[in-house]
């Protein structure tokens, strides 16, 4: 195979640092061609590289990084039919990393790559057909956002929520920062929406059991646990809650706008399940909608694609002993908060009564490396809210303990200048301790919280009747599960990473999967709304063409070589293989080529695509021989 | 022999650090020779061998635990270079002449701090050309 | 035909004798110039026959002293053909393993170029018989794609480990592959032809014949595996309770190991 070499100077970052005609002088001599243009990635560079390009022949590409351009001229020389594309990052590997090693390493790279291109075989592109329905797993805002909008276009969406009732964390919030709206407003409408939608199937009280097939061929298996409510009779008139014996009630519709709007019996704690004769709720339905007899049911689907958004949660906040949490009376979280005030409950503090001075506490478990080593982006706002409606509804002095204060949007600062003004104080320092003991015997019945005040460089105590917790976020529970259901890939923290962090933020590694909402990283209402929508998006222009194409085949199997251990199917992170009559089987869509079979593989039946190990093994051969 | 170091690196995160680093215009060592791969995971021990018989030192880098593009390559790459380092020590291989770090493509500088630091703990540099 | 033997480094166990009721035949009619074991010649007769004066030399064992160094250059001068019988000629065989301590043996190939390559410590009979008809009829036999597992009579489904095992530590009425017990069997890196003589006698492949046609690093390769098949949680500890590295994976091939080659390795105590 003929390879043709092509230098890009990238008007001179590259030329200027590399001695290209030297370089052109010694790899010429072995009888390759090159050609060099000052702009390769320009319209008119592109233009020159295809020109240059006959079929059949090898392309190596010496230039930027292949994350920059790559895509494109190996776009270009696949259309011109070359055999072989290599591209070489001249610049950030060469060039820019020192006058003095330039040419050195400038060489190896470019010979190494040469040597390679000799056992280049390219992978194989392959149509797959789509099957168009959509499944969402998480039936928070994120969700719920994405499942409307592709079902608005048409698709059959399956909207799978684990717990009783859609609307994940955001039915549970009063007021929306920063401009204080009601939360439940803005979100019921499209709560409600969901029930109109035709092709939007809802499944409450669902976790998915089983997902088998590839991308745009899901089968997807749902386990649908008892609500002992008949959901279609019921209409939700609620005279069932008020009989319940049981305390807390063992039937519930808890969110301030049910969907769908029925109650749910909770088993363990109803009597009915417990062996006794219970039936009061039963007796008082008009609609005759209790079903006791009702048990798990398993829903089988088929599906092109799924958007997962299975969201977060905020960080258990006992985990941290010094704040008292589930130990002391008045030590609350933000998320006990937003319930009580939904409810319209009275908010009581350490000695019982309404509280006169609160404290929040902001990034709890935050930036700590023995809780989240990050910061979760929106709580600050979340506590800052929070704090208003303290301050307005219940007169309560109130100080705010933050770190660094992070308020998104415009009219943030215009709300922390409100709050200000309110008499709110915020103390810049890490709180170290809440405990119960007094701190005059004229603050008996209150709170001490001894805090550190970096401004002040100073400790100092508090005397306090509320501590509102405003702990950071992790992944929801379940998220791990789902990861390897679905052979996704969680970051450190265990969100789920997209494809690009920035400029594919809601596609994951996986074909006919996406990401929605804060299931890859804290986000407040709107931006899950966005992601939730963005991922509907991307959804669509998959489910809505019948096919795609797919670069696929990257393993060679050799069957004379294989001793069929048959490692190779369970060390493959996307369950991509398996064994048929004694033959290895590659799962082309799931496989996504990251060679770890090949490397496992003891007998060396495996060889990935383009390069295999001989191709690595050669480079480094010229790489020490040459230079 | 000139000294030499060879540095695999995992596409997705060494390899962008590195380009994250070049962007400073660094002076690297003359002997660093950067080798991208796809993933540690896809890194065989049979390559970690050859680079180790021509170069005088060998640095693996690859994704922090937990974030590997491909869910488990790192980890498994990981335990792999862990078993040959104990291979190696039976053999009575210098094991400092193969280094194995995790970093994220945002950590272009400590990339560059810990070629020069190899470079220094092989004492390479007095002998390099 | 006139013959020669000769066994360098070696514990005799590959020598052609144990091959004459595989080729009585051949032996009955080859005239015998030198066979360090048979007749007590002394190197000075061999040393006299004329270059190329003999038709086949079977040469076994390691090269370790200047004495075989010279041997074996005698042997590619004085025969036609050279024949490398067994795994320490082939690849320094079990005293190979003595290059964890600096020094150890070499195989022949590190010298000369022999003609055909008899593998197996020692070869089986049927081996011996297919590579000497072979080479007589003009096409010497190379060595298999195929591994020992092809051959194998053991059960093999996917597997994890948690642990890494030697052989008397698993259960001798298990049936499934020694791999998937933690045991390093050498059948996946090693070329078949002994017809799993080891397995079907229900012990674990040790890898005397060498590796697959093509195949290169098998240690390295072996311990790939048996590590990716750990369980993440477990693997700390069973790489820790692990013994005998270098005896698990590099048992017949140390002394062709590229790090020994490039004498990059050793430890000297």
């Amino acid at each position: 195979m003929k390879v043709k070499i092509f230098f890009c100077e990238c008007g001179g970052n590259i030329s200027e640092n590399l001695d290209l005609k030297a370089l052109k002088k010694e790899l010429t001599s072995s009888g390759t061609e090159i050609f060099q243009h000052p702009f390769l990635c320009s319209p008119e560079g592109q233009a020159f590289f295809e020109a240059r390009i006959l079929p059949g022949e090898g392309v190596l590409v010496g230039a930027c990084s292949p994350h920059l351009h790559g895509p494109i001229f190996k776009e270009l020389s696949e259309k011109r039919r070359a055999q072989a594309f290599h591209l070489v990052a001249l610049r950030e590997e060469a060039a820019w990393l020192g006058k003095k090693g330039a040419y050195r390493r400038a060489m190896g790279l470019l010979k190494g790559a040469l040597r390679a291109l000799s056992y280049y075989r390219a992978p194989v592109l392959k149509k797959f057909p789509v099957t168009e329905g959509l499944l969402v797993i998480g039936g928070g805002i994120a969700g719920l956002s994405a499942a409307l909008k592709a079902a608005e276009k048409g698709l059959p969406v399956y909207l799978v929520e684990r717990e009783p009732f859609f609307g994940g964390k955001a039915v549970f919030l009063d007021r929306l920062y920063p401009r204080l709206e009601c939360a439940s407003c803005l979100v019921s409408p499209r709560l409600s929406a969901l029930i109109q939608q035709e092709n939007l199937h809802l499944f409450p009280l669902t976790h998915v059991f089983e997902v088998k097939g590839r991308p745009g061929a899901y089968e997807v298996t749902l386990e649908e646990r008892p609500r002992y409510v008949d959901s279609e009779r019921c209409h939700g008139c609620g005279e069932c809650l008020r009989v319940c014996p049981v305390n807390p009630p063992a039937i519930t519709m808890d969110p301030p706008h049910p969907v769908p709007r029925a109650p749910v019996i909770h088993a363990a704690r109803c009597l009915h399940f417990r062996g006794e004769s219970c039936s009061r709720c039963k007796e008082v339905c008009t609609r005759k909608a209790i079903r006791f007899e009702q048990t798990p049911r398993l829903h089988r689907l088929k599906v092109g694609g799924i958007i997962v958004a299975t969201g977060f949660r905020p960080y258990p906040a006992e985990k941290i002993p010094y704040y008292g949490y589930k130990r002391l009376p008045g030590v609350i979280t933000l998320w006990d908060l937003e319930r009580m005030f939904t409810r319209q409950e009275n908010i009581y503090g350490f000695n019982g009564e309404s509280p006169r001075r609160v404290a929040v506490i902001h990034c709890v478990g935050s930036r700590d490396r023995r809780h989240l080593p990050y910061c979760s982006e929106i709580c600050c706002s979340l506590a800052l809210k929070a704090g208003i409606l303290l301050r307005e509804r219940l007169s309560a002095e109130v100080y705010h303990f933050y770190l660094d204060l992070r308020l998104k949007t415009p009219e943030g600062e215009g709300l922390l200048r409100r709050a200000k003004e309110e008499g709110i104080q915020f103390i810049r320092g890490q709180v170290a301790e809440i405990s119960e003991v007094p701190l005059t015997p004229e603050d008996e019945g209150r709170l001490t919280l001894l805090a550190e005040d970096t401004l002040g460089s100073e400790q100092r105590v508090w005397a306090v009747d509320l501590v509102v917790l405003v702990p950071g976020f992790v992944p929801e529970t379940g998220s791990e599960e789902m990861a390897s259901l679905l052979r996704l890939c969680p970051d450190r923290f265990g969100f789920f990473s997209p494809r690009e962090e920035k400029t594919a933020p809601v596609e994951t590694l996986r074909k006919g999967i996406w990401i929605a909402g804060a299931a890859s990283g804290p986000k407040d209402l709107s931006e899950s709304v966005l992601s939730g929508e963005a991922a509907a998006l991307e959804a669509l222009l998959f489910l809505e063409t019948p096919s795609f194409w797919a670069e696929t085949d990257w393993i060679e199997w050799e069957d004379r070589r294989c001793g069929r251990c048959w490692l190779c199917v369970e060390v493959c992170p996307f369950k991509a293989l398996h064994i048929d009559l004694e033959r290895l089987k590659v799962e082309e869509t799931l496989c996504c080529g990251c060679g770890l079979c090949a490397s496992a593989c003891p007998s060396g039946a495996l060889r990935m695509k383009p390069f295999p190990r001989e191709a690595h093994l050669q480079s480094l051969e010229v790489l020490f021989g040459e230079t | 022999m000139k000294p030499r170091i060879i540095g695999f690196l995992c596409e997705w995160c060494a390899a962008r650090a590195l380009e994250n680093l070049a962007f400073c215009h660094p002076e690297l060592p003359v002997g660093f020779q950067p080798f991208r791969i796809n993933c540690t995971g896809s890194l065989e021990l049979e390559v970690v061998i050859k680079a180790l018989t021509e170069a005088d030192g060998v640095l693996v880098a690859g994704c922090p635990p937990g974030e590997c593009h491909f869910r488990e390559g790192n980890l498994r790459a990981g335990l792999r270079l862990k078993a040959l380092k104990r291979v190696l020590s039976a053999l009575g291989e210098d094991l400092r002449r193969l280094r194995i770090i995790w970093l994220s493509s945002g950590e272009g500088e400590r990339l560059g701090e810990e070629i020069h630091k190899f470079y220094r703990e092989l004492s390479l540099e007095d002998r390099g050309s | 035909m006139k013959i020669a033997v000769h066994n360098l480094l070696s514990c005799g166990g590959c020598d052609p004798v144990f091959f004459l009721e595989e080729s009585p035949e051949f032996f009955r009619k080859a005239e015998v110039i030198f066979w360090n074991k048979v007749k007590d010649e002394t190197l000075k007769v061999f040393r006299k026959i004329p270059d190329q004066g003999i038709e086949i030399g079977f040469l076994c064992g390691a090269v370790k002293s200047p004495e075989h160094e010279e041997v074996v250059r005698l042997f590619r001068r004085k025969c036609r053909t050279v024949v490398a019988v067994g795994a320490c000629a082939l690849w320094g065989g079990i005293p190979g393993l003595l290059w964890i301590r600096k020094e150890g043996p070499r195989p022949l190939s590190s010298l000369v170029v022999p003609d055909l390559s008899i593998p197996g410590c020692p070869p089986e009979g049927s081996t011996w018989t297919v590579y000497l008809q072979g080479l007589l009829s003009g096409r010497p036999p190379g060595p298999s794609e195929e591994p020992v597992c092809q051959e194998c009579p053991r059960d093999r489904h996917p597997f994890r480990l948690s642990d890494f095992k030697r052989f008397p530590e698993t259960e001798p009425e298990s049936r499934g592959c020694y791999l998937s017990l933690g045991v390093f069997c050498a059948g996946a890196v090693t070329q078949k032809g002994c017809g799993a003589r080891c397995l079907r006698a229900g012990y674990p492949c040790l890898g005397c014949y060498g590796p697959p046609a093509g195949l290169t690093a098998r240690g390295e390769r072996l311990l790939s595996a048996m590590v990716s098949a750990l369980v993440p949680q477990k693997a700390t500890e069973a790489l820790k309770n692990w013994r005998d590295p270098a005896g698990s994976l590099y048992r017949f091939d140390l002394a062709t190991h590229p790090l020994v080659r490039k004498g990059k390795c050793g430890r000297s105590d």
